[in-house]
């Protein structure tokens, strides 16, 4: 027991730098997600509670990012956390309580649930074809990240919380967009031009250097191609040479 | 808002929103590339609270110390906590902490200063001072036999005071006593031959008289005015009593005037054999005549007992004194 219990806090706190970790942790433990889930809902995640078996594992992935050895044992505390995501999703979810989900029967129609009886107005095809291309777009995006030994998911940990940074380091954007050499170089050397963007924006290195993954992933995706990203930034494009929204 | 995916994993997902944020948020089965409207996003650790107490309990641990090491070490033993002046001929006064470490010597005459010329007190305590200072004094010639030596302790702290000076004054005793003189309290005067006389022995004995108070309201009984007289003379309780009770009249105790009330009875030896039961007026005889007489019957008791009392004239209880009551 003692020493399951070791081995699990070793687990979790690898876990939380490291999101290979974090995902191996999670698929280990989704039997226990899954039984806590199916504790607060009495149902099985399959039947309509998808959404809760997936709310279960992101509060699972919190109670490992928030979890500290001196506080207890690590699956008591995840249950809880667990338990406490749903009770809040259940909660908000209340709110619409007067929304008739669309998997809901029609009633007079026998069978069919509500949703089938809505006219198509999505273009099936165009959506797929959408996706395909933005899947592509970002598989290179990520790739490219990969050279500079940057994840997805790093740079998601390192983006700015705070409104007044993230307004700071569209500065360092806009000013990098008005300079394309600036991009240029950062894709050839795989560094920040650490000195140019500080003096040309006017912003602290030390915020720079604080958010440089970040800032690396937001300048990749206004390098050449990565049409759909740009696309999907649209307020930040228009704003050339100015201050961001 | 619209969140494009950038990249899944089992538990959460990445999402960058329009303003360019990158998010983790539930994975609602999403697939790269898709565009989604509503997202549960992760909630961000909190930064680390107990930052805040940290530092904060080392320096209270820091200050406790600082304080124990004060109030426990420095200043019983390294601030002035009372003085002890030595007065032979040289006048010397010594500051002493409250663990007797003299802090400071000081000559306060010439000769005073003569006396502690060279002396070095650094790290000795009163006792050795003070017996080292006397010793001093005898081998400089200001002390011989049959000299005065008077101390006098003083503080602000009343107790400790006394305690030291009786210290002081036992320890000089026990190694000078035989020779040399040791007096408690000062002697202001630094004359040769000091007047040591209490004047208090001598002093002439004030006599106040004591007058007696007149009484101002004669009528009281309490307090110093009190006549003596209490209006309570009429009681027949205690020494006061005046043998005169309003019980007088009873019938007994020693008082009893042998006259009882109870004369009008009829039974016992006071009977009067008079008695009232023949003044009744109930039944039909109310002519004197009481039908008790007439109840000889014992077991058949009825109404009809006149008609026929001649059937038990045989009856033990027919004896005529029932009959001549009347």
């Amino acid at each position: 027991m003692v020493r399951t219990e070791h081995s699990i806090v070793g687990q979790v706190y690898a876990a939380k730098t490291d999101p290979d970790a974090a995902d191996a942790l999670i698929r280990q433990y989704t039997g226990f997600i899954r039984s806590e889930t199916v504790k607060f809902s009495h149902a099985s995640p399959e039947n309509g509670h998808e959404d809760a078996l997936s709310i279960a594992m992101l509060a699972f992935y919190e109670a490992i990012l928030h979890y500290e050895k001196s506080r207890g044992a690590f699956l008591p505390y995840a249950g809880r956390a667990i338990r406490n995501r749903l009770i809040d999703h259940y909660r908000a979810e209340k709110r619409h309580g007067k929304v008739i989900s669309l998997h809901a029967s029609s009633g007079g129609d026998g069978e069919r649930p509500m949703e089938e009886t809505l006219p198509d107005t999505r273009d099936e095809i165009g959506a797929y074809e959408t996706r395909t291309a933005s899947q592509q777009e970002i598989r290179e995006f990520g790739e490219q990240l990969g050279r500079f030994g940057i994840s997805f998911s790093d740079v998601a940990d390192n983006c700015p919380r705070q409104e007044r940074t993230l307004s700071a380091c569209r500065r360092v954007l806009d000013h990098a967009r008005a300079r394309p050499e600036l991009l240029d170089r950062l894709v050839e050397t795989g560094r920040l031009p650490m000195n140019e963007l500080s003096e040309g924006s006017g912003i602290e290195k030390k915020t720079i250097e604080r958010h440089r993954k970040y800032l690396v992933a937001i300048l990749l995706a206004f390098t050449n191609g990565y049409e759909i990203i740009r696309g999907h930034l649209c307020q930040l494009a228009p704003a050339k040479g100015g201050s961001g929204k | 808002m619209n969140y494009l995916v950038m990249e899944t994993h089992p538990a959460y997902a990445v999402v960058l929103d329009e303003e360019g944020r990158f998010l983790k948020a539930a994975n609602l089965h999403y697939q790269v590339g898709d565009t989604v409207q509503n997202i549960v996003a992760l909630q961000a650790a909190k930064p680390k609270a107990p930052s805040f107490w940290k530092p904060l309990s080392g320096l209270a641990a820091l200050a406790a110390c600082f304080c124990l090491i004060f109030f426990g070490y420095y200043r019983p033993n390294f601030t002035p906590y009372g003085t002890l002046r030595i007065q032979i001929n040289p006048d010397v006064e010594m500051t002493v902490s409250r663990t007797d470490r003299v802090l400071a010597l000081e000559g306060l005459n010439e000769d005073g200063e003569h006396l502690i010329a060279g002396y070095s007190y650094q790290g000795k305590n009163r006792e050795t001072a003070a017996g080292e200072l006397v010793e001093r004094a005898i081998d400089m010639g200001y002390l011989s036999a049959g000299d005065t030596v008077s101390i006098t302790v003083s503080s602000s702290d009343a107790a400790w005071q006394a305690q030291e000076e009786a210290q002081v004054h036992a320890q000089l005793e026990e190694r000078y006593g035989e020779s040399i003189i040791i007096q408690l309290g000062s002697a202001d005067i630094p004359v040769d031959p000091p007047p040591q006389n209490d004047p208090s022995k001598g002093g002439n004995e004030v006599v106040i008289p004591v007058v007696p108070p007149t009484p101002t309201e004669d009528d009281t009984d309490y307090g110093p005015n009190a006549d003596g007289v209490t209006d309570y003379a009429d009681t027949d309780y205690g020494p006061n009593a005046d043998g005169v009770t309003d019980y007088a009249d009873t019938d007994y105790g020693p008082n009893a005037d042998g006259v009882t009330d109870y004369d009008d009875t009829d039974y016992g030896p006071n009977a009067d054999g008079v008695t009232d039961y023949d003044d009744t007026d109930y039944g039909a005889y109310t002519d004197g005549v009481t039908d008790y007489e007439d109840r000889h019957d014992d077991s058949d008791d009825d109404d009809n007992d006149d008609d026929d009392d001649d059937d038990d004239d045989d009856d033990d209880w027919d004896n005529d004194d029932w009959d001549n009551d009347d």
